[in-house]
């Protein structure tokens, strides 16, 4: 790959510190939500180890009620019970794609990003052992899918539109591979990576 | 529940309840190709699966890269037959073949190590033990439910370039002693082995009823061909990365841990008619 695994750390938030009040995009986020209270959430952003890294990706059930048939990174509300935003992007990948923690390794953060269904998102990225199963929750995951990490460093790959919101006018990301479209927060959270990473 | 990594028998097998393993048919025959799907298609192990060598187990399309008659087939390709079968993460899998494990369900074994699964193992003796033993047999292939999974290779059991003779590495070549010498060959255009690769027939981990030789015999008998060497050093190779499995299967069931599979086998080395060829015993 064109990025090891220590440059790509060298570019995160440290495990020792979480990203920590609003969102990078709270301005934005406060225009249509307001300033109220987020709920706080976690995602992985898994990296599979191997000779080319690929980003683990899940396109989300039809049937769910939150972001029916998205890409999204696996991922969900904290729990009372989760220590931290790593124990809740663990317990929901474990959930969603079977991915047995023993495989996961925690490298760092991205920095918070907040949601238009009202979350404030810890994306937590992680390497994941290059063998580790994954298995699809059928209830919440139709498909899981993985998407070499060079493909996201290419610029040409990365897409910019804009859209209306509810009168607003908002800037917008998105990745086309493979017939899948990565679009709304994920592609932000990728975007974030990626401006991390300065390739974007 | 006891976990099966290796082999397991046929009383263990029948005893395994429906919705505990996943039973995969691997049946299959080098000089037939629609011989498994006939033989799956006339009867098999009640609520098998058929596992094609050619069409699930390959991808023939790949061929012409230089990886040998059964090049592996792609990681999306193999996550996408485990998603049919409806594999689940602890679900126990269970191959069985006609050829005492050697054609295929060793190769199956060892493409589910490959993915991370360790709950695989062989049905020792295979379809004639089962026979043998009075087990029922089945013509209706099952309605599994399907999954959706997704597989990677682990690169540290797999050689795909052509660097077996590499410093440290042991090559054992899974033949019968004439193909090896270079005697006879009669699946691949040029006769003979890899200079340096020693020779291990996979029909030696065999008895005569077609079970394995006990993890003592077997262990025995690959410490003299190890001669010294570290299990893990060893790449294991035959003419196609079909039978070679079978001595990873040994060697696994022997306590011999590490040892990877150079897949494209010999009908990869001689793609490229400039690589050197051994005739003879050594």
């Amino acid at each position: 790959m064109a990025l090891d695994w220590s440059e790509l750390q060298s570019v995160l938030l440290p495990l020792s510190q979480p990203p920590a009040g609003p969102g990078w995009n709270h301005a934005e986020m406060a225009d249509l939500l307001g300033t109220g209270e987020r709920r706080p959430a976690a995602v992985l952003v898994g990296f599979r180890e191997g000779p080319e890294p690929r980003l683990i990706l899940t396109v989300r059930t039809d049937t769910l009620q939150s972001h029916a048939g998205q890409v999204a990174f696996p991922g969900g509300s904290t729990d009372p019970d989760d220590a931290d935003a790593v124990a809740t992007a663990l317990r929901e990948a474990q959930e969603e794609i079977g991915l047995d923690p023993v495989h996961v390794t925690p490298i760092g953060y991205l920095d918070g990003f907040e949601t238009i269904s009202g979350f404030r998102v810890t994306p937590v990225v992680a390497r994941v052992a290059q063998t580790a199963p994954l298995y699809a929750a059928p209830d919440e995951v139709a498909e899981i899918f993985e998407v070499p990490l060079t493909f996201f460093l290419d610029p040409a790959n990365l897409r910019r539109y804009t859209m209306d919101f509810r009168g607003h006018r908002r800037a917008m990301v998105e990745f086309v591979h493979g017939g899948y479209r990565i679009w709304g927060a994920t592609a932000a959270m990728l975007l974030n990576l990626l401006t991390r990473l300065g390739h974007a | 529940m006891t976990v099966h990594t290796t082999l397991i028998s046929v009383a263990e097998l029948a005893a395994l309840a429906p919705d505990q393993v996943l039973i995969v048919d691997c049946r299959t025959d080098l000089a037939d190709r629609g011989k498994s799907a006939a033989l799956y298609h006339e009867s098999h192990i009640p609520g098998a699966v058929l596992a094609s060598l050619e069409d699930d187990l390959s991808d023939l399309a790949r061929m012409a890269e230089g990886l040998g008659r059964h090049p592996l087939p792609t990681e999306d390709a193999f996550s996408a037959l485990l998603s049919r079968w409806g594999w689940h993460p602890g679900l126990q899998v269970v191959a069985y073949d006609g050829a005492g494990g050697a054609l295929a369900a060793s190769r199956l074994w060892w493409m589910l190590r490959l993915v991370g699964i360790r709950e695989a193992a062989v049905l020792n003796g295979g379809w004639q033990a089962w026979i043998a033993a009075g087990k029922p047999v089945d013509t209706a292939a099952p309605l599994r439910l399907p999954t959706q999974v997704s597989m990677r290779y682990d690169a540290s059991q797999l050689l795909l370039e052509h660097r077996v003779d590499a410093p440290g590495c042991l090559l054992i070549d899974a033949r019968a002693m004439p193909r090896f010498r270079g005697d006879i060959e009669p699946l691949d255009p040029v006769a003979g082995h890899v200079p340096g690769a020693r020779n291990r027939p996979y029909v030696e981990n065999l008895d005569e009823q077609g079970q394995f030789k006990s993890s003592d015999t077997l262990r025995a008998a690959f410490e003299q061909v190890l001669d010294g060497h570290a299990p893990a050093e060893v790449v294991h190779m035959c003419g196609s990365g079909v039978t070679a499995c079978h001595n990873l299967l040994a060697m696994e069931h022997a306590g011999l841990h590490g040892a990877r599979l150079y897949a494209p086998s010999w009908s990869g080395w001689i793609s490229d008619r400039s690589r050197p060829v051994a005739r003879g015993a050594e």
